[in-house]
């Protein structure tokens, strides 16, 4: 009302400016200027509304794709991927090793300021995964430097959905597949093929300069640790777009994508790996059901013409995947702290040889003209040694080199050790002396080291106390030892390298020995040898002295091979030479007799193993004596190869504890062989012929589960 | 001719059509840029809530449409009151997202400025008819200071809040509304002072955007200016500019709009949408989710959409029977225009960043039923005009 009164106040100038045009009312004329003004207020909108789409256009069209990368490149992010794990095959085609898909838990560790509450993520966490949250930041913290740490590995779907459910609670926790670890037939040649893990503390130096990713799962012992690198594969990174929160949205694709593993075929025979397990396992048990002396044994078969390694046994078993879970391993740990069952024994434990070592000293001596073909003599089962007596165990009658062999002969071995240092007389009437009268310290320094020596120096060629080489971490050397005067005949490492130098360069050596020394050597009762270096030592007898490395790898395929399959190997093993020992035929014929006749000759000691077998084989039993658990035992050995006349495969078994060579390490090696000649459809009638495959049931059989509850 | 068309089409068919095009693309944007977000300011459910408001909207845009708008003329005032009143009440409301300019009314809210500008809008109108229809009519300086008064109030009230960006929707509104109605010599004074601004502004952005900085560092020295209200004066000044904090929401909205390219990444599949990269996206930002999933071909065929209704609103304004309608229809068309092209400006570096809302775009039930109302009015002018001539 008001402003009314204010305008008719004014209305007369007013009127006057609007009686310009005078044909129209004012009104009107006014209406009209506002009606063509809205043009005018279209015509600014319109503008406007212009300008908008020229920027968009701008925007969208012009710089469209640079802020299409942009917007690309600054939400994504990289998560590491590890490459499956290659596949290990046995010579058969059974799958030794395989990696299951499964997933894995990461936590994505996010810049400040993203609001990324660690300590709230893991309480969320914690009732879903069995654990607690201090548990869980506990394994943060040990990861402290990585960007991305692992949680939880091969999780259930159940968890899957929780994370999958909870996921804009758990900003930066991902799921990533990985793969787990299966060893399908369990302990089959668990210590063969090792088992897999997270890098230790000592070996993260080594897999950064490989440029490992901290948490990739490697080869923690075996041939899983030996073939790492062929094994393990590439790294790949997946790229993830996520939102602000670092939550992942979408998976773009992999940049480089992971590259698995290659995959192994070993020479292991499965099929034959297992026999030998069930045999190593029931000659325990018999003996152990009388005596329970056995702690430990161990087998290994190579093939003579490769080196490849057939089976390699090693009681008691040890399943690797034993080793991928908490719970298991929780499960099996009375077992595993208690045996030896993580060890591999027939790579680490050296142990008296015994008899064994006596076709190795026959050659040696031989060839060093200590004995010739024909030297023979009256066993006179008891032997003087300077004012000690060593015995047979039994009076053999006349020997000569062959029946040595075939009969075992310790008399006939104490005198070629004694000669070898040239100490002459020792019957079993004089205690013998030195050559020539020395006197006894410069004897000590020269013949006796001489001797020795070349005692020693013969076993050392065909491989024995000296590493094999076969292609598997941690194996141990054997040793050669004498009795140290100077500290009441105790045994003492001899060091047969610096010994070697000594006499080499100075004509002496400087040592405590005594010639009990060479005796306890000639019939290996001064030195320890794992099984692999029996082994390869009597495939190198087979052989003629050409001594080949033992291995386990066959074949190297390229990822992702299945077997059997046309895919051709990118790496084929080639047999390796690691020496010849050069000696005249008639002498390699002597040793073979001397086998052949422990195994066919009534008189032979392993002849009753061997009764009946279709084809002819050749070995040498021994029986050390040895302390186990402070108790004097006896290390039951047993090597050997056959056929006889074109040998295939050599065995050496070692069982410490149960008694004679022949009584137990024989009759296992002898099935072995019939295994062996099964598989390969030679000698025995078709209706005993084997196939390689595993036993599908292996770890529902005796030889799986008896080992752990055998204690 | 145009009175046999009208008499055809009872109903302006194209409007409505504009309208439910609008519609469809809100509720879309409002999908795509909710989708899969959780969070304490992520609105739950907000897609059906928007298609519900859509609903309740249309249903009040046709009450409105009902009603002639010639009653408002005599209770403008009253109008203009009760809004005012509101805008006191909701300085001694909660803040929200630091600022005092929502009523909670249980589970929704109500933005009072919305209906402020509408209120200013009729009320301005109603004064501005009262001035043709007085006898002598002035569209001197004398006039101006009323309509002058009638916008300070609520537009100080709304500064307070601080709602920057209603503020100057009622700046505009009042700028449009009165440079219609004036005299001619103020007609072209204050539209010469418009190219005027836009051309300063403008060389300000692209040349002397330094010394800019300068000036409003001083500005906000001396109070006249919030800080963060110079801070997104700032970031448009400087695209570069402290791109980690003030900048983030502009620069990433940049990304999220060029990115879309020519045909956009598709439907709920925007990488910067998608990803929670635009706080806020579903209100202030909505567009840049139009943007980036529909491409240049979407968000233009957006404003197409909108030129579409302001030219059916100014040809309502231009056929109405009285200049009250028009003068309401003109100050819808600039409320509505100022919001669209500050809005969609702003996510591409046009216009500085104020905190506004795309209209019938944006998540929001007050906004969406005020637009409507105000839609409906328009609608009542152009449905009035009709029934002058059948009775006439």
């Amino acid at each position: 009302m008001k402003w009314r009164r204010t305008k008719s106040k004014q209305a007369k100038k007013r009127r006057n400016t609007q009686a310009l045009q005078p044909d129209m009312p004012v009104a009107e004329a006014h209406r009209r200027q506002v009606v063509a003004r809205t043009g005018v207020l279209y015509g600014m909108v319109f503008c406007a509304m212009s300008a908008l789409i020229a920027r968009l256009g701008y925007l969208q069209i012009a710089k469209g794709s640079e802020f299409r990368t942009i917007a690309s490149t600054t939400m994504l992010s990289r998560m590491a991927v590890l490459p499956a794990r290659g596949w290990i095959y046995d010579a058969g085609g059974n799958i030794l090793a395989y990696d299951k898909p499964s997933f894995s838990i990461y936590l994505t560790k996010l810049p400040p300021g993203s609001g990324q509450d660690i300590a709230a993520i893991a309480r969320r966490l914690a009732p879903a995964f069995h654990t607690t949250a201090a548990k869980i930041l506990e394994a943060i913290q040990q990861n402290q430097d990585q960007a991305q740490v692992p949680l939880f590995r091969g999780v259930t779907n159940a968890q899957l959905a929780f994370i999958e459910e909870h996921k804009s609670e758990l900003p930066g926790v991902n799921i990533v597949p990985e793969g787990q670890r299966v060893y399908p037939f369990g302990d089959l040649a668990g210590q063969v093929l090792g088992y897999v893990g997270s890098i230790g503390p000592q070996e993260l130096s080594q897999y950064k300069k490989w440029h490992y990713l901290q948490n990739q799962i490697v080869g923690k012992t075996g041939i899983e640790q030996e073939y790492e690198r062929l094994l393990q594969g590439q790294v790949g990174y997946e790229v993830v777009q996520t939102n602000n929160q670092f939550v992942p949205l979408k998976v773009l694709g992999y940049d480089p994508a992971p590259v698995p593993g290659k995959v192994l075929q070993l020479t292991l025979d499965g099929h034959l790996q297992a026999v030998a397990q069930q045999v190593v396992m029931d000659a325990v048990q018999k003996v152990n059901a009388g005596t329970n002396n056995v702690y430990n044994a161990a087998a290994v078969m190579l093939d003579v013409r490769t080196g490849g390694v057939l089976a390699m046994v090693s009681y008691p078993y040890f399943d690797p995947n034993w080793m991928l879970s908490g719970e298991a391993y929780t499960k099996h740990l009375p077992y595993l702290s208690q045996s030896s069952a993580e060890m591999n024994h027939a790579i680490q434990s050296p142990l008296y040889p015994g008899s064994t070592v006596k076709p190795a000293n026959l050659l040696t001596a031989l060839k060093e003209g200590v004995i010739t073909p024909k030297t023979g003599f009256y066993d006179h089962y008891i032997t003087r040694i300077g004012l000690s007596t060593v015995h047979d165990d039994d009076g053999h009658g006349w020997v000569d080199p062959v029946k040595a062999i075939t009969v075992s002969c310790d008399t006939f071995f104490y005198e070629v050790g004694l000669w070898f240092g040239k100490w002459f007389g020792s019957t079993d009437a004089s205690g013998g002396g030195p050559d020539h009268g020395k006197d006894y310290q410069t004897w000590l320094e020269t013949d006796f080291a001489r001797g020795i020596n070349a005692l020693f120096g013969g076993e050392a060629a065909f491989g024995l106390g000296q590493l094999t080489g076969i292609d598997l971490p941690n194996e141990q050397p054997g040793r050669f030892y004498i009795e140290d005067a100077r500290q009441g005949y105790i045994r003492v490492p001899y060091d047969l390298q610096a010994a070697q130098d000594a006499i080499r360069k100075q004509g002496y050596y400087v040592n405590y020995g005594s010639p009990a020394d060479l005796a306890y050597a000639g019939i290996g009762q001064s030195q320890e040898f794992t099984p692999i270096e029996l082994a390869q030592y009597v495939a190198t007898i087979a052989n003629n002295g050409v001594r080949l490395q033992p291995h386990l790898l066959d074949k190297v395929y390229p990822p992702n091979t299945r077997l059997p399959g046309k895919a051709k190997p990118l790496f084929v093993f080639h047999p390796q030479v690691l020496g010849r020992i050069q000696a005249k035929p008639e002498y390699w014929d002597i040793v073979h007799r001397g086998m052949y006749g422990a195994v066919n000759d009534p008189s032979g000691t392993a002849y009753g193993a061997f009764i009946g077998t279709p084809y002819k084989a050749a070995g040498k039993t021994g029986t050390a004596q040895i302390t186990i658990g402070g108790r004097q035992v006896d290390n039951s050995v047993f090597i050997g190869y056959a056929p006889y006349d074109h040998p295939q495969v050599a065995v050496a078994v070692m069982v410490p504890g149960a008694g004679y060579g022949a009584t137990t390490a024989a009759p296992i090696a002898r099935q072995l062989f019939d295994t062996y000649f099964k598989e390969h459809h030679e000698y025995f009638p078709k209706d005993q012929w084997e196939d390689m495959k595993v036993p599908a049931d292996w770890s529902q059989s005796p030889a799986y589960t008896v080992p752990e509850n055998a204690r | 001719m145009e009175g046999l068309r009208k008499n055809v089409k009872r109903i302006d068919y194209l409007l409505l059509f504009a309208l439910l095009g609008l519609a469809v693309f809100g509720c879309l944007a409002i999908l795509a840029s909710t989708y899969g977000k959780s969070g304490t300011n992520v609105p739950a459910n907000a897609f059906a809530k928007q298609v519900m408001f859509e609903v309740l909207g249309t249903g009040a845009m046709a009450l409105t449409a009902s009603m002639d708008y010639r009653s408002l003329r005599k209770v403008y005032k009253w109008m203009y009151a009760v809004s005012v009143f509101l805008l006191v009440v909701v300085m001694f409301m909660p803040s929200r997202f630091g600022a005092h300019a929502w009523i909670p009314l249980g589970p929704l809210s109500f933005q009072p400025s919305e209906l402020a500008k509408l209120a200013l809008i009729v009320a301005i109108a109603g004064y501005m008819a009262d001035v043709d229809e007085s006898e002598f009519p002035d569209y001197g300086w004398k006039t101006a200071l009323p309509v002058i008064g009638m916008f300070l109030v609520p537009f100080a009230l709304t500064l307070k809040e601080p709602a920057l960006g209603q503020a100057l929707v009622m700046f505009a509104i009042t700028f449009f509304m009165y440079m219609v109605f004036a005299k001619r010599s103020y007609f072209l004074l204050m539209f010469g002072l418009f190219v005027l601004v836009i051309a300063g502004l403008t060389a300000v952005a692209l040349a002397y955007s330094e010394q800019a900085v300068v000036v409003i560092q001083w500005m906000v020295k001396h109070h006249l200016l919030q800080g963060f209200q110079a801070q997104r004066i700032l970031t448009w000044l400087d695209p570069n500019y402290s791109l980690t904090q003030y900048g983030y929401n502009v620069h990433q909205a940049q990304i999220a709009v060029g990115s879309g390219q020519v045909f956009g990444e598709g439907f709920l599949n925007g990488i910067e949408t998608r990803g929670n990269w635009i706080p806020n996206q579903w209100t202030d930002f909505i567009f840049t989710a139009v943007a980036e999933e529909f491409g240049f071909v979407g968000s233009s065929l957006l404003i197409l959409f909108f030129l579409l209704l302001f030219d059916r609103l100014v040809r309502i304004a231009a056929g109405s029977q009285d200049t009250f309608g028009t003068y309401i229809v003109v100050g819808i068309v600039a409320m509505f225009a100022f919001q669209v092209f500050e809005n969609i400006g702003m996510n591409m570096y046009l216009s500085p960043s104020t905190g506004i809302t795309l209209p019938f775009i944006s998540y929001g039930g007050s906004s969406l039923i005020i637009n409507y109302v105000a839609v409906g009015l328009a609608l009542s002018v152009s449905l009035r005009r009709k029934a002058l001539r059948f009775t006439g």
